[in-house]
């Protein structure tokens, strides 16, 4: 006996009771359904909204509503959107069947109906309706479990570091009173091993964080020879402790910036220069960064470290990058570490589209190198010429141009700097009095503001791009987003609505002129 | 042996008012010793808003720098920074923070602090922070 939750429940729609018998008698011969009739349109969107249906059998043909309004009806309405509607009809001209799918049914059946084939049909959209519904909720579990780990790494670093502070804050202090020569070398001890202590939790947590899929890249400007510049520094320390030489080469003709994250770069190379100073005991470690390819959009970058030390086998190297692996056991024992950088470094060159590898033997020293991908920056060259034609006042081809903005001040702002480089400038206070004007008039462009009384941009723009596609479609007039609250995540919401770029508030006159420039550039085109 | 810890450079902060807003009793302990050598006057708060009533009450603008915890009870130390940064505009706030989020820093900044460190800190760091505020 199966309980009323997980009973399929199959609701028929048609205003000849006979029919309803029929189909009624069919669907029980095969599966134990739960079948319930209505005999009228009203009748079953009454029904259909009173309870959970897994599927709806739905005639066309009946008086009052049809079937296409109810099924119309049933998809506008949240809690039946999701149950699937079969229709059930002696009509059978191609423009009903091709209508029916267009008003959302999952399948069409014409009257009259074999017994199989409808039984075989309802069997396949319970199934499917089903199986849907799994995913949705599986998906759900996966999304709330996703979070629960990243809060869960977040405090638990917190938990960690709270208490390293005392410690290492108080070795510190230690460092400070008189200790003879035994004491300070005890202290020493303590001091690099809450070192290490603090490196091994950053790795678990970056390592936690990776296979959770919650590691996050930045993409900004950044210069790769600054950044491996950086990095030199920082190590320098340690290089001249362990009475090695420490250097760098960056060829020339890299583009000087570049859009990406420097700090997974400087990450990686950090991992990959500790590692070549822990194993060389004399020498040299160089590190080398040359250019593989460069075009207008991306770059591929390669670095490499390589070192005078101890080398490793074939066997070590096919192991090497796999996570919690040294090449020996006993190499854990004798330098330290977790074995998580390397497998930490291969999958944040991963995710850069890049690539990551060793060449090396045994007692000759190692190169691990790794490739990566970034965006080619012309933002600067842009932002400085922005900014010179700015200096000689020099105007832009004139665009008529509507600002959607609520607030005085940013009216004002945005009317001055669009009527200094020659546009003409209109403002809507909000987003319906936008979208009248833009009904209205013939715009080039429309800075909409995203928060605003009436009708916010996003519903704006939606309406926008509606009218455009019913009078004209294929012609998109060009709509950025204008907002001082930019989270994570919203550019790609104002792209999702049909807006074409974003600028943040409070803007620069450089940025706003060099964004014209690319909606020019872009319009020509 | 790595000389860098062991020979520290002590800055002379008497005549200075350091706040320092800190519940977890550890740290407090570090840095009350690591500050009382350089003769600053320390006061504390352990929570945000006890740090903004002390702020309040300051009348004649003693305090000449925060140390700000951002997990604290009753009101974070980004709240706290927001509300005190209103008053104080000039007044310079340091997070510190053993929360490791990439985009932490970015929080804190927004916030309207004027320098981010990261727990756990070492001497020389918090010294170096600091003294761009208040010399050396």
């Amino acid at each position: 006996m199966k309980t009323a939750e997980f009973i399929t429940k199959v609701l028929i729609v048609d205003d000849v009771k006979t029919n309803i018998v029929k189909m009624k008698d069919a669907l029980l011969e095969s599966e134990d359904y739960l079948v319930i009739g209505a005999n009228s349109g009203r009748s079953g969107i009454a029904k259909a909204k009173a309870q959970r249906f897994d599927l709806i059998l739905l005639d066309i043909i009946m008086p009052d509503l049809d079937g296409f309004e109810v099924c119309n009806e049933l998809q506008s309405y949240e809690p039946t959107r999701d149950v699937p509607i079969i229709f059930l009809t002696s009509k059978n001209d191609p423009e009903s069947i091709i209508k029916g799918f267009r008003s959302g049914a999952v399948d069409y059946i014409l009257k009259p109906f074999s017994k199989e084939e409808l039984q075989a049909r309802v069997k396949v959209h319970v199934q499917l309706k089903k199986t849907r519904e799994e995913l949705i909720h599986a998906k759900e579990m996966a999304v709330v479990a996703a979070k629960a780990k990243s809060l869960f790494l977040a405090n638990m670093s917190h938990e960690i570091r709270t208490p390293m502070n005392g410690i290492m804050g108080m070795i510190d202090m230690f460092y400070q009173t008189k200790l003879d020569e035994k004491q300070k070398e005890y202290l020493k001890i303590i001091d690099v091993s809450s070192e290490n202590l603090l490196c091994i939790i950053n790795d678990i947590l970056d390592f936690s964080k990776i296979e959770a899929g919650q590691i996050e890249f930045e993409s900004i400007n950044f210069s790769v020879s600054d950044e491996v510049e950086e990095v030199i520094k920082v190590l320098s320390y340690k290089a001249k402790e362990n009475e090695l030489l420490l250097q760098s080469k960056v060829q020339e003709d890299i583009p000087k910036v570049l859009i990406g994250d420097p700090v997974r770069i400087k990450q990686i190379l950090i991992n990959l220069i500790n590692n070549a100073i822990k194993f060389t005991s004399e020498g040299s470690v160089s590190v080398q960064v040359v250019l593989l390819e460069t075009n207008d959009f991306t770059t591929r970058l390669k670095f490499s470290v390589v070192d005078t030390g101890i080398g490793i086998s074939e066997a070590g190297m096919a192991r090497l990058f796999k996570s919690f692996s040294q090449t020996d056991a006993s190499i854990t024992r004798k330098f330290g570490g977790t074995g998580l950088g390397l497998a930490i470094s291969k999958n944040l060159t991963e995710m850069m589209n890049g690539e990551i590898g060793v060449d090396s033997k045994e007692g000759e020293g190692s190169t691990f190198w790794f490739t990566a991908e970034f965006k080619t920056s012309s933002e600067k060259e842009v932002i400085e010429s922005a900014k010179k034609s700015i200096q000689e006042g020099s105007k832009q081809k004139e665009m008529h141009i509507l600002v959607a903005e609520d607030n005085v001040i940013n009216q004002r702002v945005a009317r001055f700097n669009l009527e200094r480089f020659g546009h003409k400038v209109e403002i809507a206070e909000n987003g319906i009095e936008a979208v009248a004007k833009f009904e209205e008039n013939n715009y080039d462009l429309i800075f909409m503001d995203i928060q605003m009384p009436e009708m916010d941009g996003m519903e704006a723009t939606l309406k926008i791009r509606e009218i455009e596609k019913a009078k004209r479609p294929g012609i998109e007039i060009p709509i950025i987003a204008m907002t001082a609250n930019t989270m994570k995540g919203d550019k790609e919401k104002f792209l999702d609505v049909g807006m074409n770029d974003y600028i943040g508030k409070p803007f620069k006159a450089d940025q706003l002129f060099s964004l014209l420039e690319r909606v020019i550039k872009q319009g020509k085109k | 042996m790595n000389e860098m810890n062991i020979n520290y450079f002590t800055p002379d902060w008497s005549h200075k008012v350091i706040l320092i807003v800190e519940d977890t009793e550890t740290s407090n302990l570090f840095f009350h010793h690591a500050l009382r050598q350089t003769q600053a006057e320390l006061i504390y708060a352990e929570s945000g808003t006890q740090a903004i009533e002390l702020v309040l009450q300051d009348k004649d603008e003693i305090i000449d720098l925060i140390l700000m915890d951002i997990n604290l009870p009753h009101k974070s130390g980004l709240d706290a920074t927001r509300e005190i940064k209103q008053k104080r505009p000039d007044l310079p706030i340091v997070i510190q923070t053993a929360y490791t989020n990439d985009y932490n820093d970015t929080d804190a900044y927004g916030a309207g602090c004027d320098d981010f460190i990261l727990k756990p800190i070492r001497l020389t760091v918090l010294y170096n922070t600091i003294a761009k505020f208040l010399g050396k």
